[in-house]
């Protein structure tokens, strides 16, 4: 720790982990408008095996902040009828390692339904998935193919990092 | 000694007998219900739209052939079960089709030119008319399912009475988002009816080799919702049907899988041949229960049309639809910038600059 008052707190900002951070901001987004929803494997009772959705379905219910069943493409192939009418859902895929049997619904349906309907019909759905190693997870809990989706146009590529 | 009893394959043998046939109205006119039951001026209706898609179905191949348009997907055999669900529907209703579901989706709302188009590869095919919910056709098989679930969800938490349909095949049933889509709408309720035409092959491959079930309809044992099995070729026998289902979603009822036996008498595509893969000699002889000869044969034994009623109805179709062809060939060339257009609300910087530089080269 440094002795005197970082840049940070000069700002008046919170020190937080990024866990932290992505469920402060679920948080502001879920009490800021209505049309957000959250859906995902373990993200209710338990808060995501990550912890990143804790607490949000006891301060939201269940409608709001929903346990799916355990099925990738089910969770993204639904959060696009979702998005298509009026709905703002985050879905959380529990490892970026298991999000591939949801790729066609994400490359054939997510991303190019604006493109295919000339703007008609559009999917604003977020799709959180961690990444990477360090946490001493078993095998393909790892993988890190976030260059993968950069090459997919219609989809944006983003990744949380302290400044 | 322990006796292990199957009980499950035991029910199972009769899967048929649980899931029974539903008709109204037999190949020859003949009608299983009370015709009290059957609203002559609804069935000349459908009778009209019936014929509409077929004349178009036919006038597409032949477009086709002319190379006025790419690969087709002919539907023909398959208008009653089209057309008797996309009756059912009302203004809000969201239609989820595949590419051989044209007869709904002209009957629900695209116009002629629009489906045209989508076989030109005219990117103008996949959009419908302003206010309407007709989705693109799913290229990709039973994809569509599960987002007919989520706008039928979406419906349902804003408290709406509206629901969504999903057409799909008999080969969508092997495909998981086939399983993941009808249990997505069993855990939620979701207004969703799953519509599948059992035209019996999936592109060569026929229903015993895609399947150890003997109907589509038993599947949703697996997911406590409700299964029905319907004569396809019979548009009254599919619009009570999808009818019953629609008002059950309406009313908090949740899903309904909906397995209308059908039969498409030509190819998968324009692109393949069906004579290596089934004996179109016995895909001929099923014109005998077609869909629209017995409605035909109904309403005339029933004096409800006179004998010059088709002609003069395919006089008027037929120059509906040659105007459509005439249009799709005067249709403007597409412009390129499109692409750069419509790939994210707001352009990104890359895409950006790449519309600059096709804009400085495409000129030189």
């Amino acid at each position: 720790m440094m002795s005197q008052p970082s840049a940070l707190e000069e700002k008046k900002t919170k020190e937080m982990t990024l866990v932290g951070a992505i469920t402060s901001g679920l948080e502001v987004m879920l009490r800021e408008d209505e049309r957000v929803i959250l859906l995902g494997e373990d993200i209710g009772t338990n808060g995501g095996v990550f912890r990143a959705t804790d607490g949000l379905q006891l301060e939201f219910g269940e409608q709001r902040v929903v346990d799916t069943p355990l099925a990738e493409s089910g969770i993204i192939g639904t959060s696009i009828g979702l998005a298509m009418n009026g709905f703002l859902p985050v879905a959380e895929m529990q490892f970026q390692g298991f999000i591939y049997p949801a790729f066609q619904q994400i490359v054939s349906h997510a991303v190019r339904m604006r493109t295919r309907t000339l703007s008609r019909f559009t999917v604003p759905l977020v799709i959180r998935a961690p990444y990477g190693a360090g946490i001493h997870a078993p095998e393909l809990h790892s993988d890190s193919m976030e260059s993968l989706f950069t090459h997919i146009p219609g989809l944006k590529v983003v990744v949380p990092s302290t400044l | 000694m322990a006796q292990f009893v199957n009980s499950t394959r035991a029910n199972d043998a009769d899967s048929t007998e649980r899931y029974p046939l539903f008709q109204m109205i037999l190949p020859d006119g003949d009608t299983l219900v009370d015709e009290r039951d059957i609203d002559t001026s609804l069935l000349i209706k459908m009778y009209t739209k019936m014929l509409r898609a077929r004349l178009f179905d036919q006038k597409a191949i032949t477009m086709q052939r002319q190379g006025r348009i790419g690969t087709y997907a002919p539907f023909e055999g398959q208008e009653a079960a089209q057309i008797g669900s996309a009756m059912a529907l009302s203004d809000g209703d969201w239609l989820f089709p595949t590419y051989r579901d044209h007869a709904a989706t002209m009957t629900y709302g695209h116009d002629l030119l629009t489906i045209f188009l989508y076989w030109k590869g005219r990117i103008e095919g996949c959009v419908p008319p302003e206010g309407m919910n007709i989705l693109p056709p799913s290229v990709p098989i039973a994809t569509q399912l599960l987002h007919a679930v989520g706008t039928g969800w979406a419906e349902q938490r804003k408290g709406t009475d509206r629901v969504s349909i999903a057409y799909f095949g008999d080969g969508a049933t092997s495909e998981g988002d086939f399983h993941e889509g009808l249990n997505f709408a069993s855990v939620y309720n979701t207004p969703t009816i799953f519509l599948c035409q059992n035209n019996h092959y999936a592109i060569s491959v026929p229903q015993h080799k895609q399947m150890k079930s003997k109907t589509i309809a038993q599947k949703v044992d697996a997911y406590d919702i409700e299964g029905i099995r319907v004569d396809g070729n019979d548009v009254y026998a599919v619009y009570t049907t999808v009818s019953k289902a629609i008002d059950k979603a309406r009313n908090g009822g949740g899903p309904t899988l909906i397995e209308a036996v059908t039969w498409r008498y030509g190819a998968h595509t324009t692109a393949d041949d069906p004579t290596k893969y089934r004996d179109q000699q016995e895909s001929e002889a099923r014109r005998t229960e077609d869909c629209l000869s017995r409605v035909h044969t109904y309403l005339s034994l029933k004096g409800a049309i006179g004998d010059d009623w088709l002609k003069r109805e395919q006089a008027i179709i037929q120059s509906e639809i040659d105007e459509a062809a005439e249009a799709v060939d005067r249709f403007p060339d597409p412009d390129a910038t499109v692409m750069f257009e419509h790939v994210y609300q707001t352009k990104s910087a890359s895409l950006i600059k790449q519309h600059e530089r096709y804009e400085k080269e495409a000129h030189q």
